[in-house]
């Protein structure tokens, strides 16, 4: 998605110390715990239950960050990013979820999330993913990056490899750092770079998540047979 | 096809009666008819009988198409109506497992309130049933893969010990021995995290590329001297170790007292 990659540019947005975040979820019980427990580290300045709600709150608010559930009636995350895309492509998406499917979570990332993690993920790792991508990092869970590193390694055959920009060794490595349950610091300290050149890495990996060609990776969705249920 | 199910709505068992009926009729008449067409065309029935019987098949012809169209319209409509039905079971069966599992669950949480570590493992062992209901497939499960074998001992280890193991598996192949032998080391390694390492969670990150497959165990608890694993520690030596060395791979060990241990298993040379 443009607004994605235009937000990557150095500068576009200053790094405050409390970034101001709308909560999107349908469950009213997991929006009030996320407010809860972020309430000191982040300035949450609303929440919404439905796409309508959210798109509406999100215009209104401009947060640095929307907090997106994943899965929700209407379209879910995929649809309100979508609804927002290009009317305030400042606003930045980290998608949330309980979810496992490798599909759901491939679809909100090409949307243009910049991030993923799961809704396990505890009140202090959470508010530093916020951060994060607020100053426009990509935040890439362990399971994110299995997911990555699964949708970019499956070669269908050679004919077609071409048409899937391929991961270079070092973007390989710093997803299987992460996958492995290593952080950003400790990762540039195990490979012997910035931590600053860790996170363009795993940025440049989101681009050529978001840029690869969708034939390619619906395909490669079929035949890991983790298409989505038709309106399930 | 033609046995609707008894638990059927009224309006949809009259329909398939009707069709039944319609096409019990219809079907006779236009093979009849086809018959004798066959039989004028080659000749062998006698001239004075082919005249009315020509009359009588282009009769039964006329019949067919007035009645096919309302015929096929009937039976589109029916199968949209067994669909709707169908969806309807579905659905059924959703809410009877839902009231099985969550339900359940949710009771029980609410009766040990109090037990906050209780109330975690249920919910924990419950989302991860849910989990799989979802999203595995039942044609999916049929034959060991190594990838279903690496996640299931991190479910049993995770329920053995309570300590939450987060599994990342990359890529996936058939089982064989040496690989098992990888499986139950990686297990120990998950085993040996959560029970002495005192970590909050333990990674566990595969990835299954034939011809080779590496395995890594990670945790952020206590660490400790490789270099001095007591004697007595066979965990570590014998089960991860000595058992990866037996089956030509390679175990690793890397920790640092207070920052946490990684094991590192991997093996070269697996069969594509």
């Amino acid at each position: 998605m443009r607004s994605a990659a235009e937000a990557d540019l150095p500068g576009a947005r200053e790094a405050s110390a409390q970034p101001r975040v709308v909560v999107v979820d349908d469950h009213g019980l997991f929006r009030a715990g996320v407010r809860a427990e972020l309430g000191n580290h982040v300035d949450v300045v609303g929440d919404a239950g439905t796409v309508d709600e959210a798109v509406e709150l999100i215009l209104a608010q401009q947060p640095d960050v929307v907090l997106l559930d994943v899965h929700m009636p209407d379209g879910g995350g995929v649809e309100v990013i979508r609804r927002i895309a290009g009317k305030a492509p400042e606003v930045r998406f980290l998608a949330l979820s309980v979810s496992d499917a490798a599909g759901d979570v491939i679809s909100v990332i090409r949307a243009g999330a910049r991030g993923y993690v799961t809704k396990t993920i505890s009140a202090e790792e959470l508010a530093d993913a916020v951060h994060r991508v607020a100053e426009g990092d990509a935040v890439f869970s362990p399971r994110l990056a299995g997911f990555v590193l699964d949708a970019f390694t499956h070669k269908p055959d050679s004919s077609e490899q071409a048409e899937l920009d391929q991961l270079t060794a070092r973007e390989r490595e710093v997803l299987r750092h992460i996958a492995r349950g290593y952080m950003y610091k400790e990762i540039a300290q195990r490979l012997g770079i910035s931590v600053k050149t860790v996170e363009a890495h795993v940025s440049a990996v989101l681009r050529k998540l978001q840029l690869s060609s969708r034939h390619e990776l619906s395909r490669w969705a079929v035949q890991r047979r983790i298409v989505s249920f038709d309106g399930g | 096809m033609a046995s609707a199910s008894p638990s059927a709505g009224g309006p949809v068992n009259e329909r398939w009666r009707r069709l039944r009926l319609i096409g019990g009729r219809v079907t006779p008449l236009l093979v009849l008819a086809a018959v004798f067409a066959l039989l004028h065309a080659v000749g062998v029935l006698p001239r004075e009988d082919a005249h009315a019987i020509r009359g009588i098949v282009i009769g039964i012809f006329v019949l067919g198409f007035l009645v096919g169209p309302g015929f096929v319209r009937l039976g589109r409509s029916l199968n949209f109506e067994r669909t709707a039905r169908i969806r309807e079971q579905e659905r059924a069966e959703l809410a009877a497992h839902l009231h099985d599992s969550v339900l359940q669950t949710l009771a029980l949480i609410q009766k040990r309130a109090g037990d906050a570590g209780a109330v975690a493992k249920l919910a924990r062992h419950q989302e991860r049933e849910l989990r799989r209901w979802l999203f595995e497939r039942p044609g999916a499960r049929g034959g060991d893969s190594v990838k279903q074998r690496l996640e299931m001992a991190a479910v049993e280890v995770e329920e053995l010990h309570g300590v939450p193991i987060e599994a990342v598996v990359v890529g996936d192949g058939p089982l064989d021995t040496r690989l098992d032998a990888l499986v139950q080391a990686a297990r120990e390694a998950m085993t040996n995290a959560a029970k002495f390492a005192g970590a909050e969670r333990v990674d566990l990150y595969a990835e299954i590329a034939p011809p080779q497959v590496q395995v890594y165990v990670r945790d952020r608890g206590i660490g400790f001297d490789p270099d001095t694993i007591p004697v007595d520690r066979r965990g570590v030596r014998e089960s991860i170790l000595k058992r990866m060395e037996r089956h030509g791979g390679r175990g690793l060990i890397h920790s640092t007292p207070g920052q946490g241990t990684e094991v590192e298993l991997s093996m070269e040379g697996v069969p594509t």
